[in-house]
């Protein structure tokens, strides 16, 4: 009997560096190449001896690798597996992700290399070798990789350019879901794959609606802000409405506040979702009723750059964003300044944006740094983080932490917002009755949690549910259909016993009938005939 | 078509050129327009006998003679089948949807329809730019009543005169029937195969000719269809033509070939540069009547670096459609549809046209009319892009009549679907110049026929006016050449192409699968019996193993081979001692004589049968004899 190997490389039972192999039908396909934010040293990156010690290089092994979307725990090892290591086949991934990706990864790199000082760390120009072998694919685009494999991508909504992928090899085919926002725009076939490979991150949350979570996220910055109110006044002048960055609602960001009553906020916006329909302009509203008047700003370069991509892929974008972009596009942000590392003891209340939103390096750690020790001031963390960032540590309640060497103590009032697009339990659990799989992998979330949604699918929906830890390879047995060419007339003959009156004596089970034939095997052609013939 | 149970309706265009046969709509009152003569019915016989009202409903000008009433539009065929019972409408491109919502408000259209993303927007674009200019005059309250059959059949001869199904000619729908046909498109992406209802598969690969046009392969599990609408095999902005999967065929459906067959594009581009420019320095006007989406990308592209060279980037550029802002918008979003010099701006990040550009400088600008914010900004000399081609209605209506009058401006058609001396016959006499640069990348017959000899179908099917005929002196560049069987299509008729339909296909489940032991019967070639349950569900079929206890006694082994006599006889002899047996009969069929009559086996190439055997012991010896040397399968 045939069947699936699938290996977690990371992710497994973990989040970050999320990187699959999975082996159907002889061939082999890598399901995303990422990095780990919470290490530093070799096991910041998938450990790809585990191909190599077969004697086979990573080209001769592998028949292609996909990329489901730009977060680098998903891309970020992407440039040492290809040029350090020497991956030379294809590397699928979407319009999107393959513009914002590079971005991204030359951002890791800079952090890397040029602030930490690290050594043997990709360059570049390694980057852009990179992205060279990259194909882009179009979703629902039946991508032949070669006559036997077969790759689809569905729309997922996690981020710009998320997209699930399905993957066939003759009649057996796996689902690989990550950064799926369960929508009515993120939907696959009832494609019934062998394997469903998913993500659960949120594996035990079911959260609000986005609407309630943005009430809540304006009223937090308004209620920091008003704690100083004498200051915000001059501000008047400014007015920053928050409309659509908070509308394209996602992943990571941190809010805090400042010694003079300032409110700072960071998030990742490059992980804003692509589709909030309706809410940039309730958003709006709310925030002239809460007279939320203070200058605003995003962490410049990288922001702003991310969100021309959003300006040119607003087709990637929902319906409802795209319908409407020819009179206001969504992300033109005219009242949002860009941030300059010069404000940071400015007086007077602000907002600001700043990435990355796990404050492992860059500008918002720099923010972090200046404002926690002061109570007035808050930080909003938008979503998940990795441990052993400074960010899961503000979230696990430290007090006191160590950050290059200096320790600060967090007075600063700290509130965890999901606006991540990741699949919560239950968009989790619409996915798999949607695909309908036989088996079901967990990956990209924590061994605990995990075990609780675990339970949970093989409880509703009878089938088998695996959460191997990295290294651990799960085998699933298949059972493919063979098909074989019937003639019309045996066929129709045998149609024809089901509307006979004899139906039930002919047959025990109804709308079926019992057919007879000669299989005829010549070279690859098997055709079922009637004997006469 | 229909094949394999399945209906299918490849595009449905409307007949714009019909448009040429109705009098322009101004937008306010024109004397010129309402004074042109009117037309005098040349037959006495039929004189007499028309109502007034009714023949002052047409005038005449320079021998060509206009319907003054609201243009009505000609429709694809609707006679052939009931259109309610299509199963399938496939959309090739922004310019050959146009029909679409009168298949569903007219005619109970209720199957599936599928285009690309672009496709669909950019045909809901040119749907509400023409129900706009058609309905933003005032109304006309005559519009059916030029419909008179002996008044028709006086009409000097022409173009009008021939189009002898005007009963059928249809009023424009309006923007809630465009809402509602656009609504029921179902986007879809290049590559991606629709199934429909398990009978056959469609599948949309890029033509090249604009933003989101396709070629379409529809196919069966053992025969394919490949329909070519139009296409291009020029390098202009759309993602270039997908050719390999065109190739061999079953039916080639080939149509849409370009209008302008010996005018070579880039050739027109190069006039039109030149003759604009002279227009401009000479302090004229320049009018492009086009649609608002497809070539003109390219002309914009192609102006804005010619201004810049011919030192007249001072000259602006209005491009006036209802759909301006948001055709130009539109454009630069669909990155992955385009070719990949423009798709790998997108990665930089720029926007992929550089109409963009041409925008934020100001030196392009758009309007949705000429009535609104264009007065404030006008200047000219200018080079105005508007609708519609045809000139019977949009502004291009208005900028004739303007502009008409000086000799210094001019007129530039680049559309070949309409007639330029037909467009312009109502505006005589002109002093404007006029210039007629076609351009139409679309396949013409040099490169259609090397394109048919590329992709070798097992026959064509195509238009009967692309196929030679005595008209054309048989060269390949007036008509299509066919080396494979072919088949012409005219309006209205039906043509059948035999296919081979002996298979379908039927999924064994495994469990039955591997219960079964093929023998090999001749070398390569093995066989087995196979006894299953059928199931057939959305038109698939599988078979499983029968439940248990469910025998049918009918159906037995088979035996496969032929029975040697000498093998036969030799083992009666060897293993059971019998070798009393007579052998008779002819060469094809031998009758053994067992023990003096005690059995009787008569063998012939068909059966062997045992016969004549009182004796049960010696029948079952004879039997097993014969199966051990025949193959159970």
């Amino acid at each position: 009997m045939a069947e699936i190997r699938a290996v977690p490389l990371g992710a497994g039972q973990d989040v970050g560096r999320s990187c699959i192999l999975v082996s159907m039908g002889g061939k082999n396909i890598m399901l995303d190449c990422g990095m780990h934010m919470g290490f530093n040293d070799e096991r910041r990156f998938p450990d790809f001896s585990y191909i190599t010690d077969s004697g086979r290089s990573l080209t001769e092994h592998l028949d292609c690798v996909i990329i489901s979307h730009f977060h680098l725990d998903h891309c970020g090892a992407l440039p040492y597996f290809s040029e350090m290591c020497g991956y030379d086949g294809p590397i699928f991934m979407t319009h999107p992700t393959k513009a914002i990706c590079p971005i991204l990864l030359e951002d890791y790199r800079k952090i890397t290399v040029d602030r930490k000082g690290e050594q043997n760390f990709f360059t570049s120009q390694m980057i852009k070798d990179c992205m060279k072998k990259v194909v882009t694919v179009n979703l629902h685009q039946a991508v032949k990789v070669d006559p036997d494999l077969e790759i689809k991508a569905y729309y997922a909504g996690h981020v710009l350019g998320a997209a699930m992928f399905q993957v066939k090899v003759h009649h057996q085919s796996i689902v690989y879901t990550i950064g799926v926002c369960y929508s009515r725009s993120a939907w696959i076939d009832k494609c019934r794959p062998d394997l469903l490979i998913t993500e659960s991150t949120y594996a035990t949350t079911i959260r609000d609606s986005k609407r309630c979570r943005e009430r809540d996220f304006l009223k937090k910055i308004s209620e920091c802000m008003e704690r100083d109110g004498k200051v915000s006044k001059q501000h008047t002048s400014h007015p920053c409405p928050v409309d659509s960055l908070t509308a394209s609602g996602p992943d990571p960001s941190v809010c805090s506040g400042k010694s003079s009553g300032a409110v700072y906020l960071t998030r990742d916006i490059l992980a804003s979702s692509p589709h909030s329909p309706h809410s940039h302009s309730y958003t709006l509203h709310t925030r002239e009723r809460m007279n939320l008047l203070h200058p605003i700003y995003f962490s410049a370069g990288l922001t702003e750059k991310a969100n021309h991509y959003y300006k040119l892929f607003i087709s990637w974008t929902n319906q409802n964003i795209k319908n409407t972009f020819v009179q206001r596009n969504m992300f033109e942000f005219k009242h949002i300044k860009p941030f300059d590392r010069s404000y940071i003891d400015n007086p007077g209340p602000m907002v600001v944006f700043a990435t990355p939103g796990m404050l492992h390096a860059g500008l918002s750690l720099q923010i972090f740094k200046k404002w926690a020790e002061d109570e007035k001031n808050m930080l909003i963390m938008p979503g998940y983080c990795v441990a052993g960032t400074v960010g899961h540590k503000i979230l696990s309640g430290h007090k006191k932490i160590e950050i290059d060497k200096k320790m600060v103590t967090v007075r600063l009032s700290v509130q965890y917002m999901s606006f991540s697009a990741h699949a919560d339990a239950k968009g989790i659990m619409q996915l798999i009755r949607q695909a309908d799989p036989a088996n079901v992998m967990l990956v990209h979330g924590e061994a605990a949690k995990m075990d609780f949604l675990r339970q949970k699918i093989m409880q509703e929906f009878g089938v088998h549910c695996y959460m191997p830890a990295n290294g651990e390879m799960v085998s699933i047995a298949t059972k493919p259909m063979i098909s074989v060419d019937v003639s019309r007339s045996l066929l129709k003959r045998t149609q024809e016993q089901i509307h006979s009156p004899l139906a039930k004596k002919l047959c025990p089970v109804r709308g079926s009938a019992t057919m007879s034939g000669l299989l005829v095997m010549r070279n690859e052609v098997r055709s079922l005939n009637t004997p006469e013939n | 078509m229909r094949m394999n149970h399945t209906t299918i309706m490849l595009d449905c265009s409307l007949d714009l050129p019909v448009l040429l046969n109705f009098l322009p709509l101004p937008l306010v009152y024109s004397p010129k327009l309402s004074g042109l003569p009117r037309w005098q019915c040349k037959d006495p016989s039929i004189a007499v006998d028309l109502p007034e009202d009714i023949a002052r409903l047409f005038r005449e000008n320079v021998g060509h003679v206009f319907i003054e009433s609201l243009p009505l539009f000609r429709l694809p065929e609707t006679g052939l089948v009931d259109l309610s019972t299509v199963d399938a409408l496939l959309l090739s491109n922004c310019f050959s949807a146009l029909a679409l919502p009168f298949l569903i408000e007219k005619y109970g259209f209720s199957g599936k329809i599928f285009a690309t993303k672009p496709t669909v927007t950019f045909t809901k674009q040119l749907m509400e730019e023409l129900s706009h200019y058609i309905y933003r005059a005032p109304p006309t309250d005559h519009s059916a009543q030029w419909k008179n059959d002996s008044l028709w059949s006086s009409l000097p001869d022409g173009t009008l005169k021939e189009s002898s199904d005007f009963h059928n000619w249809k009023e424009l729908y309006t923007m809630e029937g465009i809402q509602k046909a656009i609504s029921r498109i179902q986007p879809i992406s290049y590559s991606e195969t629709i199934d429909l209802f398990h009978h056959v598969k469609v599948t949309a690969l890029s033509s090249g000719f604009c933003l989101g046009s396709c070629n379409w392969i529809i196919e069966t599990e053992y025969n394919k269809v490949a329909y070519i609408s139009s296409s291009s095999t020029f390098t202009t902005h759309p993602c270039p033509m997908e050719r390999a999967r065109l190739k061999s065929a079953d039916i080639l459906i080939m149509s849409g070939l370009t209008n302008a067959p010996s005018a070579n594009p880039d050739t027109m581009l190069a006039e039109l540069c030149t003759r604009m420019a002279q227009t401009l320095k000479n302090g004229g006007n320049v009018l492009i009547p086009c649609y608002p989406t497809g070539v003109l990308y390219d002309l914009l592209e192609c102006l804005k670096a010619y201004l810049d060279s011919a030192n007249l980037s001072n000259v602006p550029v209005y491009f006036i459609s209802p759909v301006a802002k948001s055709s130009l918008s539109f454009s630069n979003i669909f990155a992955e549809w385009l070719c990949d010099a423009k798709k790998t701006k997108v990665y930089l990040p720029e926007q992929p046209f550089p109409h963009a550009e041409f925008i934020k400088s100001g030196r392009l600008r758009h309007f949705p009319n000429i009535h609104g914010d264009l007065g404030s900004v006008y200047q000219t000399p200018c080079v105005v892009f508007t609708g519609h081609p045809s000139l019977r209605c949009g502004d291009s209506v208005h900028f004739m009549e303007a502009w008409g009058g000086s000799s210094k401006n001019a007129v530039i058609f680049t559309e070949p679907d309409f007639e330029y001396l037909h467009a312009l016959a109502p505006y005589q006499p002109l002093h404007m110049k006029a210039y007629y640069f076609p351009i139409d990348p679309r396949l013409n017959f040099f490169v259609a026929n090397k394109l048919l000899n590329e992709f070798a179908p097992r026959c064509l099917v195509t238009a009967d006016s692309y196929l030679p005929s005595a008209a054309h002196s048989q060269k390949e560049n007036v008509c299509l050449q066919p080396e494979m069987q072919y088949y012409g299509l005219t309006r209205g008729r039906a043509v059948t192409i035999p296919l081979d339909g002996k298979f379908q296909k039927i999924m064994l489940d495994p469990e039955l699968a591997s219960k079964l032991l093929p023998q090999e019967i001749f070398p390569g070639v093995s066989v087995t019996s196979v006894l299953g349950l059928l199931s057939s569900r959305n038109n698939q079929h599988t078979l499983a193993p029968l439940p248990p206890h469910h025998r049918p006694h009918t159906v037995g082994k088979l035996l496969w081979g032929e029975l040697s006599i000498e093998a036969f006889v030799q083992a009666l002899r060897d293993q059971h001692g019998i070798v009393d047996v007579v052998i008779e009969g002819t060469e094809e069929a031998k009758t053994l004589n067992i023990l003096g009559g005690k059995a009787t086996v008569l063998i012939s190439p068909e059966k062997t049968t045992i016969r004549d055997c009182a004796d049960d012991k010696l029948r079952a010896i004879l039997r097993d004899l014969v199966f051990r040397l025949l193959v159970q399968v």
